[in-house]
């Protein structure tokens, strides 16, 4: 049951890493990236993405190809070199109140003191 | 891609150029003398993404290739790994976490998240059970 639209979310992806490839760090032991069978049965994303200067994008996704490839359940974390949070972007359903709900962001480090407050997605 | 065209040998790149502006889509000529290739006219846009899949074609670690039944028996092994870690099942964590009972925090999350989906997804589309795994592995 192959489905080409996954196919071609893969080698969309791929493809863009690709283009940047100058800016990361394939080497890394973390660095990870599925294969397009991995897309293509699991239906989702799932990667970790290392960067040369030591940052690191983690991302996750599950997929929905009812119409065009559409991701539901997403994480995007951007972290620095020192493992503190640059931004995250994801869709739990927790901040009703949210212009953008269920889709927001954090921006900075995660707070140790209880509160991490979203922003509309932009 | 589109079907390669046969043109004449002697056609000029402003011939090609011409042909190519109203269809706005890649036009490619089969070069039998040059290693069978293929001599392509592309948009820039599209340029861009083909330059980016023979480079991630060739940077692609070669993999051995997983059946489906394999990559969900490594999703149940994911599943049963995070209930042991967090001390709940793969169905409450997910009924929690996404009526914001649980809240966010931990990257676990997300990682479990997706991976219960998939599992849902490929229990049903290639009809898959827990059963069969264990039998696998026995």
């Amino acid at each position: 049951m192959p489905n080409g639209k996954l196919r071609y979310y893969y080698w969309r992806l791929s493809s863009a890493l690709a283009e940047q490839e100058h800016l990361l760090n394939r080497q890394h032991p973390d660095f990870s990236f599925p294969d397009e069978d991995d897309i293509e049965y699991r239906e989702r994303l799932k990667a970790l993405i290392v960067f040369g200067d030591g940052s690191r994008l983690f991302a996750r996704a599950s997929l929905d190809t009812t119409a065009e490839v559409r991701e539901f359940d997403y994480a995007y974390v951007y972290f620095a070199s020192d493992g503190s949070r640059i931004f995250q972007y994801d869709d739990v359903s927790h901040h009703a109140h949210i212009s953008t709900h269920p889709h927001h962001r954090h921006v900075g480090p995660v707070s140790t003191e209880g509160k991490d407050e979203p922003l509309p997605s932009d | 891609m589109t079907t390669p065209r046969t043109l004449k040998g002697d056609t000029t790149l402003a011939e090609l150029v011409r042909q190519m502006k109203p269809l706005d889509e890649p036009v490619s000529i089969r070069l039998d003398d040059y290693r069978n290739g293929y001599l392509v006219l592309v948009p820039e846009d599209d340029y861009d993404l083909l330059r980016g899949a023979v480079a991630a074609h060739r940077q692609r670690k070669e993999r051995p290739r997983r059946t489906p039944f394999e990559l969900f028996a490594e999703t149940v092994h994911r599943l049963r790994e995070l209930e042991r870690k967090h001390g709940m099942s793969s169905a409450e964590f997910y009924e929690g976490f996404q009526s914001g009972r649980i809240p966010e925090g931990s990257l676990d999350y997300f990682d479990w998240r997706v991976e219960y989906d998939s599992y849902l997804r490929m229990k049903e589309r290639f009809g898959f059970s827990e059963d069969q795994v264990a039998d696998a592995e026995r």
